[in-house]
């Protein structure tokens, strides 16, 4: 356990009034215990109240300087409060990077298996017979070939269903996060969405233009590339390999969230 | 939002290949045939099975007749044919020698539409086994019952004749398989004369063909025209039979300079045919370096018996095998 105290400038519990308190911050829970001098000779400093709120919330208070919890008011100065602030923020940080991170391992299941599918419709459309009588062999033969049913549209069923699976199960295992905002997490969302995208996109084989226009948007979502990973991104692009796109863009946008992470989660707590 | 990318990760896009035209499924015995824009698929005999984008090999069943191989691999032969989006062609072709076992199977069992298919039948000679006209009747049967229209060739007919690319002569088989890859060179065409054929009830066809002719051999065109009731594919008892066509679609292959007189000679050449309904001719511009040119005619009737020594061989074996009937396949 780590604790750090911070400055209070008074406390009202219980219609007393304390002003000679101090916040013992614990950075691993965020649990403040509020200690004061109390007594008429010996000034002894006691605990009056211990504090366990939410860190969203406990950011939300520190910003107005204010914290209120069960009939407790914890009043700070300017500074103490940027200072509080400060050490929620290295905790949603840390907290958050564990928990989005989880996130992205999990939905990148998903949007992996996505782009494998989609080279696989890719190869399909290329070879049909070659691929279909693959899947048969994969699937069972009785499974493809259904009486009165196109093949392929029963090929895009099973796949849909597969991925069906796969994210549903990928969406149960991911963290709940509640120390991360939920714009965070639908930020991260959101950049996988755009990932679809530019599969789509690679897929339709658009123009180079259109599939950057998609890169800049996950981009400007994470808060910026760095070169190496601009690089990276390019090199994926002109192969025009699904997997190896997705790959790449995964990866990236992993470590961009390693790296951004105190920019993301900034910017969806203000 | 997980909602959301819930949808956006299952909308996958469909399969959606860009898948020939035609389709011909070749079965048996029946030299390579050459369709530049068709998908092409053999089926033959082998110890196991095996499917290929190319070829499904069908294991043999030792003494098996022609029904054993509908039984035991009707339904797997017909889901694996599935997969090969023979469906999906605009026309399907099947050129099958009747003679095989397992010819009825694939009849009976792959996508042969009354609209979309035509069977290349081809029949053997008389010096076959029973078996083998047993085999070549039910073949015969199950396409005439399911597919558009049934182009009959008898391998008898064809052992005298004789056909010249310019480089090989071409004898049996060689001749069936040339004969077969200029009627689908001119697939939409034979096609639309099939088609409308049906309407005017018309659904089985012999060949006339003359492959090489030259007017060295022949002097006048219209010669040539005369000499195709010598090279009919199909052993009518009176020969001819073949000037009461209900149809004719006639193939010209030959160079442009004989365009003209090949007009003039078919034109006059139709005026042989008594009861004919529906004609239609095809040119196609074809150099050699012999000035060749080949003739091919689908002479169209409503209907064409089975030759006897078919119907006969079928019977004999009917009588002691007597689940061998075709109603119970094909309705």
């Amino acid at each position: 356990m780590s604790t750090v105290d911070i400055g209070v400038e008074k406390v009202d519990k219980d219609r007393k009034k304390y002003t000679k308190c101090s916040a013992r911050l614990d950075t691993e829970s965020m649990a403040i215990e509020i200690y004061c001098r109390s007594g008429l000779i010996f000034k002894k400093s006691v605990r009056i109240a211990r504090v366990t709120l939410s860190p969203i919330d406990l950011y939300r208070y520190a910003e107005k300087g204010v914290i209120l919890s069960e009939g407790v008011t914890i009043y700070f100065n300017r500074s103490s409060a940027d200072q509080l602030l400060s050490y929620i923020k290295q905790y949603i940080s840390r907290k958050g990077l564990e928990c989005l991170s989880r996130h992205v391992e999990e939905i990148s299941r998903a949007i992996e298996k996505r782009g494998e599918i989609t080279k696989y419709i890719e190869e399909i459309n290329k070879n049909p017979r070659e691929k279909i009588l693959e899947l048969a062999e994969r699937f069972g033969l009785q499974l493809i070939s259904d009486p009165g049913s196109n093949p392929l549209e029963k090929i895009h069923s099973i796949f849909i269903e597969e991925l069906k699976t796969l994210t549903l199960d990928a969406i149960s295992r991911a963290p709940k996060c509640p120390e991360v905002p939920q714009k965070s997490i639908d930020r991260v969302l959101r950049i996988f969405a755009s990932l679809t995208d530019l599969q789509d996109s690679v897929y339709r084989r658009e123009s180079y233009d259109v599939i950057m226009k998609i890169v800049s948007s996950i981009e400007d979502q994470i808060g910026g590339f760095i070169d190496d990973e601009k690089k990276k991104i390019a090199e994926s692009l002109s192969r025009r390999d699904l997997v190896e796109i997705t790959k790449a863009l995964i990866d990236v946008i992993r470590n961009s969230i390693n790296r951004n992470i105190q920019y993301i989660i900034s910017k969806d707590l203000s | 939002m997980a909602e959301d990318l819930l949808q956006k990760i299952l909308n996958i896009p469909r399969p959606s290949p860009v898948l020939e035209e035609c389709s011909v499924v070749v079965v048996g015995d029946i030299e390579n045939i050459n369709v530049p824009r068709c998908y092409l698929h053999r089926i033959a005999l082998g110890d196991k099975w095996v499917t290929s984008a190319s070829a499904t090999i069908v294991p043999n069943i030792e003494g098996g007749l022609w029904l054993d191989y509908i039984r035991k691999y009707g339904d797997i032969l017909g889901s694996k044919l599935r997969l090969l989006l023979i469906e999906m062609s605009r026309h399907k072709i099947y050129v099958v020698d009747a003679s095989k076992p397992y010819s009825p199977l694939v009849l009976s069992h792959s996508p042969v539409g009354r609209e979309d298919s035509v069977v290349v039948l081809i029949m053997p000679g008389k010096g076959s086994s029973v078996f083998e006209k047993s085999s070549s009747y039910a073949s015969y049967e199950i396409a005439r019952r399911r597919a558009g229209g049934v182009i009959l060739i008898d391998r008898d007919r064809f052992s005298n004749l004789y056909g010249f690319t310019g480089e090989r002569v071409l004898k049996q088989r060689g001749l069936e398989a040339r004969i077969v890859e200029i009627i689908l060179q001119s697939l939409e065409r034979v096609m639309g004369f099939i088609s409308i054929n049906r309407r005017i009830g018309v659904r089985r066809y012999v060949v006339a063909a003359l492959i090489g002719a030259s007017t060295a051999v022949y002097g006048d065109i219209y010669n040539s025209f005369r000499v195709l009731e010598k090279c009919v594919s199909w052993g009518f008892e009176d020969p001819s039979s073949i000037y009461r066509a209900s149809s004719i679609l006639t193939i010209f292959r030959a160079p442009k300079t004989l365009y003209e007189d090949m007009l003039a000679s078919y034109t006059k050449y139709l005026g042989s045919f008594q009861e004919l309904l529906s004609h239609e001719g095809v040119y196609v511009e074809y150099g050699s370096r012999l000035g060749l040119y080949d003739l091919v005619a689908l002479l169209g009737f409503p209907e064409i018996e089975a030759p006897d020594h078919i119907v006969q061989g079928h019977r004999s074996l009917e009588i002691v095998n007597p689940d061998l009937r075709i109603d119970e396949v094909v309705s």
